[in-house]
């Protein structure tokens, strides 16, 4: 039998599939649910310090098989009330709260009162492409040294996982600059700045306008964001996991993942309708590597890098 | 895919004095016909005039009616949304997602089916799809008063009123009803407390209940959990559950949630 253990700093998760943050995460209910699919770990929705009602619908729409535009608006009740409902450390699988917040010193506040409620680790959102602030603007990950001035004020609390939008020109630099900073983790890809309009109906198709793109036609995109992030943290000396992201929706496309040098995974789209979907890739991660005689994830993780070198 | 289908309004219907019903007919064809208690997600893409952009929202409704690839929706004023989808006009264009959820079984060979305010229109469609069958149902309606109770002459089979001002029917409330009643099997949809009350009477009476409900839904179609009633999500497993799933329910009858997710706890 394969062991599929893997550590996230001090955290040790049962296998590498995580449920990706804003998908089925909105309520302790569902989280429940969720983690009685098999993930190795639950990231909540963006928890803010003040609550955000979220976008007007439509929200997400699906524009051709499996592949979607999203605008959610990172719905969220606040901290204080996040903190009451949701009890960190009484789900049966680690439970790491997603952050947001529009400076390092709201990221820092953050970070002090999930790690005060327990949390082992944390995930900052360093890179949601439909904020109204970043109309014109950037993203905090678009720009390294602010992005590392946010995992500095946030690692003082507690260790953090930097997550990382594609909409940059070298996310390697960025990646690198996190880790100096010393994020536990990066994460990769959040989703693509897009937009699509209805051509009946005249206008964009979501409510805010702008979204992000995720889904099965997002998956070659974080690949290769995911080899280029894994080459530059290799080449600047740092072995920070990376955990990559974008369009997985089965065992394989996890394996594909963990080829280019993915630590773990997290999946989020492909859930859509279908909680239940987790646990068959849980299992049929284990069932591949059984199959392919590998004890370990470490046994292929990284095999495509030589063919970059 | 879900994708809101734009759905051009051809026919305004059924008034009442706090809504009225709107037949639409999408421009590419649903994948299958509704079930009844299934809903659509019903976006106003555009302002009517004289109504500010903001209330342009997509919101979920349940479905009133089917004819051919036709979709009914009845629509209640109840927000600023549904007050300017009202304000539309034939030849306006809506979009529509769906059919979404699960809906109600066709499982009553005595059904019963009780509704308040806009928990009507799901069980006018379930009420043509049983006479469809030939199956006569039994049909509860309740209302603050006459004017407010949607299709109530629109029902095949038996229909009995109740209204809180003694307009029409029964003076008082429509579960005071239920205590004449013998079916095999309880269908409903309205407000919670009604619900709750129907779900005690159906298990006190050993009769199989299926109840659809409403929660805040931000997508509609299963990805962000806020409509979670405990473990299950209402866009996706509901909005119809059976008496049986309700009758272990934590949050039925006493959360809601709001936008972001923000918890309400019903009183009483």
């Amino acid at each position: 039998m394969a062991n599929l253990r893997v550590k996230l700093a001090e955290l040790d998760l049962a296998n590498p599939v995580m449920l990706a943050s804003g998908i089925l995460d909105s309520t302790p209910g569902i989280l429940n649910r969720m983690a009685g699919t098999g993930a190795g770990a639950l990231i909540t929705k963006s928890i803010s310090l003040k609550p955000r009602p979220g976008y007007p619908g439509p929200t997400t729409v699906e524009i051709a098989p499996g592949t979607w535009i999203n605008a959610m608006g990172l719905p969220n009740p606040g901290l204080d009330e996040f903190l009451e409902e949701f009890p960190l450390t009484k789900f049966t699988v680690p439970v790491i709260p997603n952050l947001v917040a529009d400076s390092a010193e709201e990221f820092a506040q953050l970070a002090a009162a999930t790690a005060e409620a327990g949390a082992k680790i944390a995930e900052i959102n360093l890179s949601c492409p439909h904020p109204k602030a970043a109309y014109g603007g950037s993203l905090t990950a678009q720009d390294p040294e602010a992005a590392a001035a946010v995992v500095t004020a946030t690692a003082k609390h507690l260790p953090v996982i930097a997550k990382l939008t594609p909409n940059v020109a070298d996310i390697g630099t960025v990646a690198v600059a996190c880790a100096q900073a010393g994020a536990a983790a990066v994460s990769a890809i959040n989703t693509l700045a897009a937009l699509d309009v209805d051509p009946e109906l005249e206008r964009p198709l979501l409510g805010n306008g702008f979204g992000g793109l995720s889904g099965v036609a997002i998956r070659p995109i974080g690949l290769r964001k995911v080899l280029e992030i894994v080459q530059a943290l290799n080449h600047a000396g740092f072995d920070t996991p990376v955990i990559g992201m974008g369009g997985i929706s089965n065992a394989e496309d996890v394996v594909r993942y963990l080829l280019c040098g993915a630590h773990s995974v997290q999946i989020g789209t492909s859930l859509t309708g279908d909680p239940e979907r987790m646990s068959t890739i849980t299992r049929g991660l284990e069932e591949w590597m059984d199959r392919k005689g590998y004890c370990e994830l470490a046994d292929f993780r990284g095999r495509i890098l030589e063919w970059f070198s | 895919m879900r994708y809101p289908i734009p759905s051009k309004i051809i026919e305004i219907t059924s008034a009442t004095s706090v809504g009225h019903s709107i037949w639409l007919e999408p421009k590419e064809p649903w994948l299958s016909a509704p079930t009844p208690g299934q809903f659509a997600m019903v976006w106003l893409p555009h302002p009517p005039d004289g109504y500010k952009p903001e209330v342009c929202n997509a919101v979920p409704m349940s479905i009133a009616g089917w004819d051919d690839g036709r979709v009914r929706i009845t629509i209640k004023d109840l927000g600023p949304t549904s007050k300017a989808l009202l304000a539309c006009q034939c030849g306006d264009w809506l979009g529509l997602t769906g059919p979404l959820g699960h809906g109600f079984s066709l499982d009553g060979h005595h059904p019963l089916l009780m509704g308040g305010g806009v928990g009507a229109p799901p069980l006018l469609y379930l009420a043509q799809s049983f006479a469809a069958q030939g199956i006569e149902p039994i049909t509860l309606l309740g209302g603050t008063t006459k004017d407010e109770i949607f299709h109530r002459d629109e029902f095949p089979g038996t229909v009995k009123l109740a209204t809180d001002d003694g307009s029409a029917g029964h003076h008082g409330r429509v579960t005071e009803l239920l205590a004449s009643s013998s079916p095999d099997r309880l269908y409903s949809c309205g407000p919670e407390p009604m619900l709750v009350n129907g779900l005690q009477w159906a298990l006190q009476h050993h009769v199989a209940a299926e109840l659809c409900l409403e929660r805040y839904m931000a997508c509609g179609i299963g990805l962000c959990g806020i409509c979670s009633l405990d473990q299950d999500l209402v866009c996706q497993d509901g909005p119809v559950f059976t008496s049986e799933r309700l009758a272990n329910s934590r949050e039925f009858g006493t959360l809601l949630r709001e936008a972001g997710g923000r918890v309400q706890h019903l009183s009483g």
